[in-house]
């Protein structure tokens, strides 16, 4: 009986691990319009989430700054980084010293980032940061982290709730990552501005900088307060720069980032 | 008329007839199962402990029907343990960084058609025990007499 039984067995799992590797050639993912659901979900939640964004913040007036960020950002992307030609970048007027991905690839700075940044490398280090998690979808993965399976299920059918919404430009805007994907975007951030011939330690100071001057992170320093500690951070990310051993930076005009200062309206 | 279950292979002792209310407790012990399915309680845990309350309930019962509690049990248990896996790779890939893939989606298949396959064995041999029928499922059945003797 006990033969009978471990031939059963081995002709079972034999069955079982066949049938599941045929069925695995199956495309359930196109067939089920997973990624059509959630495109569609990004898109919307995106376009939402700017529109309440920019309700509440106003777009920066000056077009030097403007284009001077968007350059800056456009010198990050690596051309054959996924989706470099379609991330939008909005800066918007608030004290915050802040920035962060919302769906469908766009990006938003607050002004008050801006005034924090001693050098043009440490805003091309935040920049590079949050366009290495848009380059790596994390903006989704942490919203259905956080919003749970439920909520993504009511969104992709189509119950778009303004509750919702706020919640999603919410967990966006003051919500960590988790730490590994936080990890992950600070060492592309490294990558990306290396790549670009940008000194990353820049960044790293402005990452201790935001530790040392602010240890108990106001409510204005959001985009340190939401992130792994400064230390851990720049920890690792100097070890990270030291074994790539590039040297030779060309050093962002300084003058132009200055120009650029001048042009922002003073804090209300 | 008595028989002499000395001379007997344990099959052959399971197919000998038994009374109307061995067979009834027999034929229970499948439908403990589909009770807690039918109750709402589609973890298929629940569903093992209702077999494994009525299997330890059975202990001192005849042979027929300790032996179909036993199978309705190992049954189970084999539902538990694929059931198992396929839930807390859904949980691992709500709260980590895995994502639902192909693969994922094929174990949901093949476990979706196990269980179909158990659900529709679980009725037939409901009702066939009912009558006083022995019934051996394949794989489980062996497992069984390996387990639980006359």
């Amino acid at each position: 009986m006990k033969r009978k039984f471990f031939l059963h067995i081995i002709l079972f799992l034999s069955a079982f691990l066949l049938l599941w590797f045929l069925l695995s050639q199956v495309n359930f993912r196109k067939t089920l319009r997973i990624e059509e659901g959630v495109n569609k979900l990004e898109k919307t939640l995106g376009s939402w989430s700017i529109k309440l964004f920019l309700e509440e913040y106003p777009k920066v007036e000056s077009k030097e700054v403007e284009s001077y960020v968007n350059n800056l950002l456009e010198k990050i992307k690596h051309p054959q980084s996924r989706w470099a030609d379609e991330t939008q970048l909005f800066i918007l007027e608030s004290e915050q010293v802040n920035a962060f991905a919302l769906p469908n690839r766009k990006m938003i700075v607050f002004t008050g980032l801006l005034r924090f940044a001693d050098k043009p490398e440490e805003l091309a280090g935040v920049l590079a940061h949050e366009l290495a998690h848009i380059q790596e979808d994390h903006v989704m993965e942490k919203l259905i982290k956080e919003m749970g399976v439920t909520a993504l299920f009511t969104l992709i059918s189509g119950e778009y709730s303004i509750r919702v919404i706020r919640e999603v430009t919410r967990i966006i805007s003051s919500t960590a990552y988790d730490r590994h994907l936080e990890r992950k975007a600070d060492e592309l951030a490294v990558k990306y501005l290396m790549d670009a011939g940008i000194d990353p330690q820049p960044f790293l100071h402005l990452l201790t900088r935001l530790s040392d001057e602010h240890p108990d992170f106001p409510q204005e320093l959001q985009w340190v307060s939401t992130h792994p500690h400064p230390e851990n951070r720049v920890r690792y990310l100097q070890n990270l720069i030291e074994e790539k051993k590039e040297k030779g930076y060309q050093p962002l005009n300084k003058n132009e980032w200055s120009s650029v200062i001048n042009q922002l309206r003073e804090p209300s | 008329m008595e028989y002499n279950s000395q001379h007997m292979t344990p099959q052959e002792l399971l197919r000998q007839p038994v009374s109307e209310g061995q067979a009834e407790k027999a034929s229970n012990s499948y439908l403990m199962s589909l009770v807690a399915i039918m109750a709402g309680i589609g973890l298929p845990l629940f569903n093992m402990l209702a077999t494994l309350i009525f299997f330890l309930s059975n202990r001192k019962e005849g042979y027929f029907v300790r032996w179909h509690s036993t199978q309705a049990l190992f049954s189970q248990l084999i539902l538990v343990f694929i059931n198992s896996i396929g839930f807390y790779w859904f949980l691992s890939i709500i709260f980590s960084d895995r994502s639902f893939t192909n693969t994922f989606f094929a174990y949901l298949a093949v476990i979706l058609l196990v269980n179909l396959t158990e659900f529709v064995a679980t009725i037939i041999t409901a009702i066939k025990t009912r009558k006083n029928k022995h019934l051996e499922w394949w794989l489980v059945g062996p497992l069984t007499h390996i387990f639980c003797k006359p």
